[in-house]
């Protein structure tokens, strides 16, 4: 088994390059996937180079609103599919099982309503479902900022992303309604709603004057098909607070916008040898 | 059953590197010498008795442009003589290795490499 370390994280149009490298040498990522990225990916690259953390620009896709750096060459990491605001990728590295790997940045709510997100979802998973049959992969990871808490209905409706909180329930594959079968998405971002886990109580913080207001909002998700979660290790899962180095927090205890509005995601799958 | 009749000689098994092996090598060492911002890339083809392999820089950054550097010709089946660009001809691996060394370090291909880094970090490009 090896295992490959991944960072999400939506950079909220900041050059946070500092925080960064500091993140990826401490938790030595592989996989670096961001989204609201307005800079050069090259400056970041020399950033990380600089510290000799060797990343390179694959794969290449199309995608606008997510990007992705690799430790690996672009053989091991190839484009499937990419559109605007999302991309599926397959990994392929050297005597390991492959995995798709798709990410995302779910349009968000100021500018669109819950029928356009829970559209944008059902076309996704369309799409991860077609790439799925057509390369023969069923271990899918998904990634991204979904602007949607676990439990909005995009989330979870069958025709949506499908992505229950329980792996034992996922672990059905599928599910039946009125005839028709739906395949499953575990999502253990349920389990980082609330401050139990962590001082922070979600990925985002976000207050409201509106009647309803959760403050902290599990945006920042990874789902992972059944076929995957005995690859996936829960307990490295991590919203992160710190980059290994200092807080990225305020004083007070929110995201500090200087970085970024929403705090990196962290998350490792051990892949088996073939 | 007859025994086996051995007509080969004894001998003993060497590794050679081969040419593209070496084209392959720079191409790793460009990556590394551009903190990973430009690629050396080696494409090659092989035809009957000639295999030809291109040497390439090129950027991710800049939509993969590729730029040719120079290619090579030989037999694979001997390795030796290449002959680079259908014009030098390399009698063997000092020679080739000497030639190959002149034209990475000339003026033409460090001006070239510094002109799609600094295209590549242009804050313009993919953003």
């Amino acid at each position: 088994m090896q295992e490959i370390r991944f960072l999400f994280w939506n950079l909220n149009r900041n050059r946070p390059f500092e925080e960064i490298v500091n993140i990826v040498e401490h938790h030595q990522i592989d996989v670096l996937i961001m989204a609201e990225v307005s800079f050069n990916l090259a400056h970041l690259t020399v950033e990380l180079a600089n510290k000799k953390q060797n990343f390179f620009y694959n794969p290449i896709s199309k995608c606008e609103k997510v990007k992705i750096l690799t430790r690996f060459k672009d053989k091991f990491i190839t484009p499937a599919f990419a559109s605007k605001r999302y991309r599926i990728d397959i990994l392929e590295l050297p005597s390991l099982e492959k995995i798709l790997l798709a990410s995302v940045h779910v349009p968000d709510k100021s500018h669109n309503t819950l029928d356009d997100q829970e559209q944008f979802c059902r076309d996704f998973v369309q799409e991860i479902k077609r790439e799925e049959t057509e390369k023969g992969i069923l271990k899918t990871i998904l990634v991204g900022d979904f602007n949607m808490n676990p439990f909005e209905t995009a989330m979870i409706k069958s025709t949506g992303l499908h992505a229950v909180s329980s792996s034992k329930v996922s672990e059905k594959l599928t599910r039946t309604v009125q005839e028709k079968d739906y395949k499953f998405f575990y999502n253990p971002m349920w389990s980082w709603l609330g401050d139990i886990k962590s001082d922070v109580a979600g990925s985002y913080y976000y207050n409201t004057s509106n009647h309803i207001n959760y403050f902290w909002n599990t945006f920042d998700q990874v789902l992972i098909r059944p076929e995957l979660i005995p690859n996936f290790d829960k307990e490295a899962l991590q919203i992160l607070d710190k980059d290994g180095v200092k807080s990225l927090l305020t004083a007070s205890g929110f995201p500090d916008k200087t970085y970024s509005d929403h705090l990196p995601l962290y998350f490792t799958l051990k892949l088996n040898l073939l | 059953m007859s025994e086996l009749i051995d007509l080969w000689p004894d001998f003993e098994l060497e590794t050679v590197r081969s040419p593209k092996t070496i084209l392959k090598e720079q191409a790793e060492l460009l990556s590394q010498k551009t903190n990973n911002i430009l690629k050396g890339e080696i494409g090659f083809v092989s035809a009957y008795d000639e295999t030809t392999v291109g040497f390439s820089i090129t950027s991710p950054y800049l939509n993969n442009y590729k730029y040719q550097l120079f290619h090579i010709k030989y037999n694979p089946a001997t390795l030796y003589p290449v002959t680079i660009d259908g014009s030098i001809i390399c009698e063997d691996e000092t020679i080739f290795k000497e030639r190959i060394k002149e034209i990475l370090r000339d003026q033409h291909t460090i001006k070239v490499i510094n002109s799609l880094y600094s295209q590549s970090l242009e804050e313009t490009e993919n953003v």
